[in-house]
């Protein structure tokens, strides 16, 4: 996954369009690729770059029209442009195939384009001009007839043991029949077609199934790379517990031999591993199931109607390294001195703090505290300690929650849900693009209904400038300059990240007992600090200042192991199992903070 | 057998069933009454006699003790679990309240914290009052008597709004000097605004606690 990314990283260097996704700022960037399957990006710059300049053709030629009438048009390059767009329209169709959503912003895009050549052929074919190009290319077919029988055949007869010649062949006969057949009339076309129609056909039956072959072999094989192993994790975790027991130390790959607390760091690197390839196995499973949905034609790959596989297997896989945190923590207790147990206990505070904050918060908590009282009851005198640092501050803390939880119930009135925010603001309303169906009543699914760059165009400047709040934000690493707030429907948001002032920090500090030489001494202390320290945020509050669309496909396929903090631990975004996801959106936003929710209170920015 | 542990009985039989004005004036008869004896010399026989009818006499006033405690008003003033009462438009009290001292062996600093509630179980139990503040001390008797620097949160019921001083803004926690008439650590806190989570400043005129220790 990481060489497709890094390929996809240099390919988009040096191409000429500019990937990525549509934004604000750039409403026209094209949807980004996924290239699971070798080519596709490749295959999407070309269509988008043919289709983008078709547009312009066309944009520029209907303004001519628009002042001089049908004779503005130059018949060769209508036809061409024609062409273009009709051959866009079958890349875009294997695109689909390959599983990337640009496929369908392609299509809508040609689409519109055909409407619109359509148009400009009328235009064009009612002017005496256009007349007399129509009668030579209905004697150009005449007399080219026999001839093009002849090579549709051939192109038939190759279909089975030179697919890709004979495609290429027969999307040469396309076009060359592009640019003749839309300037004669229906009916005289119409005995000239059935040789293009064949080879045509021959052409892509082969190529269809070959096509969704490899697809499926890709993203199968991708699938297996990224699926997390939790029975080999288990015998990791069993093999390293049983040498902590026997000698407090266990061998991780390319450390050597380290003790507990570095153990169950390696343990949380790989927990982080397998919940990004369970998200990105979330994405590949949504384009394969295109394959299975009865509307494409397609033969069915097996439905995934019904529970969804992926989602026990996050759950799964959560459960599992929970188990080995629980198994190293108490293999480490049975060998430690008792000396040595303040320092352990301390570093898998810190640690299971930050696992508390990235799943199920309650089960990371009950579990980690059954372990630690094991390597507790090592030190009588530490434990104590713990015990009374845990009886001093939990009131403290259960105040201060009760306190939030007020907090968060007044903040709606002002800082709305933010996926409701976006939601209501990119309807498709009385005509326009939007990615919302007008009724409110319908899936809250945001869905390509026309084509990206026009969606955003529409959309846009209603989405920058609300104000709206949303909760779970994590920093994405603790040197990252910006926080990630986790998917709430179909939106996620990034907002840069806030540093509390000292003041504010030290009197939390002195509330928690805490200072320099005296961490915390229980996981929700330890949590707190974190939240105010590192920026993981219970929620925030703020006002959005860009957005981007994004394909809900590509962006759980190419889902960094570092961004898949918006999905939390043990989860993964669900999705209707009754249709396609090929069309189906994200919106990202980010939003500048206006305040910010830690565990023990509510920051509120200067000035905002 | 001294008579002075007499009054030791006495005491603690008033102490556990709630000290009332009338009861102290009852205690002091009673010692007024023992005192004769305690410094001169006894018979056996006298002696036995005075340890029936003191007996008796400490079992009556134990009675009368509970009698008095039983009595809303009273009850209020001073029971034995101590007691809380914060000054608000609408007054706030409980008839218990609990004084705990945490400290630690690695020089971490301390808390003390005045409960309305039974620190065991929580603050579970409403009005529910939390009066909190770092010390240095690790004895009871260094903290007795010293003005803390803390905080106080507040919830008058189950569902109600929280109600605390702001992080940062601490206040004036005045801790009484140590009585060893009376079983309860006691803390009074002067004029206090206490903000809800909507930003609602609530002022209390004064908050006492009288915390029984463990």
């Amino acid at each position: 996954m990481r060489r497709v990314q890094l390929g996809f990283a240099i390919f988009a260097m040096f191409s000429t369009i500019a990937i990525g996704n549509p934004t604000v700022q750039d409403p026209t960037k094209p949807l980004a690729t996924h290239n699971t399957v070798p080519g596709a990006a490749e295959l999407a710059k070309a269509v988008y770059e043919a289709s983008m300049a078709a547009e312009k053709y066309v944009v520029d030629c209907e303004q001519a029209v628009a002042k001089k009438g049908g004779v503005a048009i130059q018949a060769k390059m209508l036809a061409k442009w024609k062409a273009t767009v009709n051959q866009g329209i079958r890349e875009a169709e294997r695109l689909q195939i390959m599983g990337e959503p640009a496929a369908v912003d392609i299509l809508l895009r040609n689409h519109d384009l055909t409407v619109r050549l359509n148009y400009l052929y009328v235009a064009h074919n009612t002017t005496p001009a256009g007349q007399v190009v129509g009668r030579k290319a209905l004697m150009q077919f005449q007399r080219q007839a026999a001839a093009k029988q002849k090579e549709c055949e051939k192109v038939s007869a190759m279909a089975a043991l030179q697919p890709e010649v004979a495609e290429a062949a027969a999307d040469k006969l396309s076009m060359e029949l592009d640019t003749l057949v839309h300037f004669v009339g229906l009916q005289e076309r119409g005995p000239y077609l059935p040789p293009y129609y064949a080879a045509r056909a021959a052409a892509d039956a082969v190529m269809t199934k070959k096509r969704i072959a490899t697809a499926r072999q890709k993203f199968q094989e991708a699938i297996q790379a990224n699926l997390p192993d939790p029975v080999a994790l288990t015998s990791w975790a069993n093999a390293a517990a049983s040498q902590l027991k026997s000698t407090g130390k266990a061998t991780v790959e390319g450390q050597g031999d380290v003790a507990g607390p570095q153990v169950l760091e390696e343990l949380i690197r790989r927990w982080g591993v397998g919940h990004g390839g369970l998200q990105r196995v979330q994405g590949l499973r949504w384009a394969l199931r295109w394959h299975s949905t009865g509307s494409n034609g397609y033969e069915d790959s097996g439905s995934v109607n019904g529970d969804d596989p992926t989602y026990s297997e996050a759950i799964a896989w959560t459960d599992t390294v929970l188990a080995a945190m629980a198994g190293l923590i108490g293999a480490d207790a049975e060998s430690i001195q008792p000396a040595k147990v303040a320092v352990h206990h301390q570093q898998y505070l810190k640690q299971t703090a930050s696992m508390a904050r990235m799943g199920d918060a309650r089960k990371v908590q009950t579990k980690g505290n059954e372990a630690l009282a094991v390597l507790l009851a090592k030190n009588s005198v530490y434990e104590t300690n713990v015990k009374t640092y845990d009886a001093a501050t939990k009131d403290l803390i259960t105040f201060q929650t009760r306190w939030l939880k007020d907090a968060v119930s007044n903040i709606p009135q002002d800082f709305p849900n933010a996926d409701g925010v976006v939601r209501d603001r990119s309807r498709a309303i009385g005509g326009m693009a939007g990615l919302y169906a007008e009724d409110p009543n319908a899936p809250m699914q945001a869905t390509l209904f026309h084509p990206a760059h026009k969606t955003m165009m529409a959309i846009a400047p209603k989405l920058v400038g609300p104000k709206v709040g949303t909760s779970d934000v994590l920093r994405i690493s603790p040197t990252s300059k910006t926080s990630a707030v986790k998917f709430m429907g179909r939106t996620y948001a990034t907002v840069l990240a806030v540093t509390i002032p000292e003041p504010d920090l030290q009197s939390i500090k002195l509330n928690l007992l805490v200072d320099e030489s005296h961490p915390p001494l229980s996981i929700s202390t330890a949590k707190a600090i974190d939240s105010v320290l590192l920026g993981h945020y219970s929620a925030i509050g703020g006002t959005i200042v860009s957005a981007q669309i994004e394909a809900m496909i590509t962006r759980f396929v190419t889902m960094s192991d570092g961004m898949a903090i918006v999905v939390p631990r043990g989860t993964v975004t669900g999705s209707s199992t009754d249709h396609s996801m090929l069309n189906q959106m994200a919106v990202r936003i980010d939003i500048d903070p206006s305040w910010v929710q830690h565990d023990l209170g509510i920051y509120r920015i200067p000035g905002k | 057998m001294n008579p002075f542990s007499f009054f030791c009985v006495g005491r603690i039989a008033l102490s556990q069933s709630g000290l009332a004005n009338t009861v102290i004036l009852n205690t002091l008869l009673l010692f007024c009454s023992l005192l004769p004896c305690g410094f001169t010399a006894c018979s056996k026989e006298k002696m036995d006699e005075m340890v029936s009818s003191v007996k008796q006499q400490a079992q009556t006033v134990a009675e009368q003790a509970k009698a008095i405690a039983a009595s809303p008003a009273l009850a209020e003033i001073v029971p034995a679990t101590g007691r809380s009462e914060v000054q608000m438009p609408t007054p706030l009290s409980t008839n218990a309240a609990y004084f705990r001292l945490y400290s630690f062996e690695d020089g971490r600093p301390g808390v003390v914290q005045f409960t309305s509630y039974d620190p065991e179980k929580g603050p579970n139990a409403y009005p529910a009052l939390l009066v909190r503040a770092n010390t240095v001390a690790t004895s009871v008797s260094a903290v007795a008597g010293q003005t803390l620097m803390g905080r106080v949160f507040l919830q008058a019921a189950s569902g109600s709004p929280v109600l605390m001083t702001p992080e940062g803004a601490l206040v004036d926690v005045d801790i009484a000097p140590l009585n060893p008439e009376i079983k309860t650590i006691n803390a009074s806190i002067g004029s206090v605004t206490l903000y809800d989570a909507k930003g609602q400043a609530s002022t209390a005129s004064g908050i006492i606690v009288e915390g029984v220790q463990p």
